[in-house]
């Protein structure tokens, strides 16, 4: 059971960057006006954002990375692991991760790795360089989270155009033996692999054609809305934290209908579940992020904050993280030109 | 199962919007965006979650009253 608890790693920064460029489910082609608004009321996602053809995850994780790095006063050289994690690389090989090793100028003293994750992609992510960090001691590190996501979306598929977006985060962690435990529930379902999947490209159906992700949009919702909350109640057992103690429960931005039935089953007050869905849409393994940065940064900048981070999709995997942030660097939304 | 047909019915139908001129009781004339309207509501009010499966099998709404009273005992 992947329940478990990290020491000795702190949270020291969040930065996230998007595109400038954006678009609207108002103006979406092929529905009518009625069925645009319906769509929009339920998803709760009414603008997104499309990145450029020249501009990849990789770009707006070096965009936040650099804006981080910056204002946490950190030099490049000091960085001793780079993680990063995406479902959209620049390429098959090598990974985003040796690319930015390059891009942010870190020293080849650094270990780089990438991780192939969605949804749950930032809980994921945070629990294994937070591990490696607590294990190893090593001293600072920098988690790279996001996905340039429209790339492999079909602009005629309705069950998932209208709903993704772009964008990119870096997190900068720091080894602290006074830093506050995290707490970890993170879960798998590969049985069901094929609910969100894009197939060509892979070894096994290496075609030529880049492919379109497809998504089985009724088996992800009662996903969704059986395994998050119960994954969330036994994570707080396991930290022994109480509902009313965290300050704010970070969801990945799915869809209105489904966050909205996971914090009632959880029965959390509205204003205790930030959202980005109207403004940014799901931006993948991002969302959470870029959820802190352009909605709760102020508080994390100000005081401690006891926060439940929780993301779950492709895969299946899903899995949530408690974590506290004392006053972290969170320097407000890049838009990328 | 406390709850009747018709309070079920009147349940699922607080949640059809009526611009879209669905046939509330024939299910393959819900959109997918409805169709997931009515799980959650299922789900929310008897905690019962419909697959997609198992909703695809089901005609009319009577029909998923049936397989809701056979989930719940």
């Amino acid at each position: 059971m992947a329940l478990f608890t990290l020491s000795n790693v702190q949270i020291s920064g969040i930065a996230a960057a998007i595109p400038k460029h954006q678009v609207s489910n108002k103006d979406l082609m092929g529905m009518s006006d009625v069925e645009k608004e319906i769509l929009i009321d339920t998803t709760g996602i009414d603008t997104r954002r499309v990145a450029d053809d020249s501009t990849c995850a990789s770009d707006l994780c070096a965009d936040a990375a650099r804006r981080l790095l910056d204002e946490i006063n950190w030099k490049a050289d000091e960085i001793d692991v780079l993680i990063f994690v995406t479902q959209t690389p620049d390429y098959l090989i090598p990974g985003n991760s040796m690319l930015l090793q390059e891009t942010l100028g870190l020293p080849k003293t650094c270990m780089a790795l990438d991780i192939n994750q969605g949804c749950a992609g930032y809980v994921y992510g945070l629990s294994v360089i937070a591990g490696l960090m607590s294990a190893s001691g090593l001293k600072k590190g920098l988690l790279l989270v996001g996905d340039a996501i429209t790339k492999i979306i079909d602009k005629n598929d309705n069950s998932t155009h209208p709903i993704f977006s772009d964008a990119g985060s870096a997190t900068a962690l720091e080894f602290n033996t006074e830093a506050a435990d995290m707490h970890f529930n993170l879960q798998t379902d590969g049985s069901k692999h094929e609910a969100i999947s894009l197939k060509e490209g892979g070894a096994r159906m290496n075609t030529s054609e880049a492919g379109f992700m497809r998504m089985r949009g009724h088996e992800i919702f009662t996903f969704g809305l059986r395994e998050v909350a119960p994954n969330i109640q036994e994570l707080l057992r396991f930290g022994k934290a109480e509902f009313n103690e965290i300050d704010y429960f970070v969801f990945h931005q799915a869809n209105r209908l489904l966050n909205e039935s996971i914090r009632k089953k959880l029965d959390v007050a509205t204003e205790k579940v930030p959202s980005t869905l109207e403004k940014f849409g799901n931006t993948s393994c991002a969302t959470i992020p870029v959820t802190m940065v352009s909605e709760i940064s102020n508080a994390l900048q100000q005081g401690k904050q006891q926060l439940v981070l929780s993301g779950f999709g492709v895969g299946l995997s899903w899995g949530s993280a408690i974590v506290y942030i004392d006053a972290c660097v969170c320097p407000e939304l890049i838009e990328r030109p | 199962m406390k709850t009747s047909y018709p309070d079920f019915s009147e349940i699922i139908h607080g949640h059809f919007d009526a611009r879209l001129g669905m046939n509330h009781e024939l299910i393959e004339t819900w959109t997918s965006m409805q169709s997931l309207i009515v799980v959650s509501v299922i789900d929310q009010h008897f905690n019962v979650l419909i697959g997609y499966e198992e909703l695809k099998k089901c005609q009319t709404l009577a029909d998923l009253y049936e397989l809701l009273v056979k989930k719940l005992n």
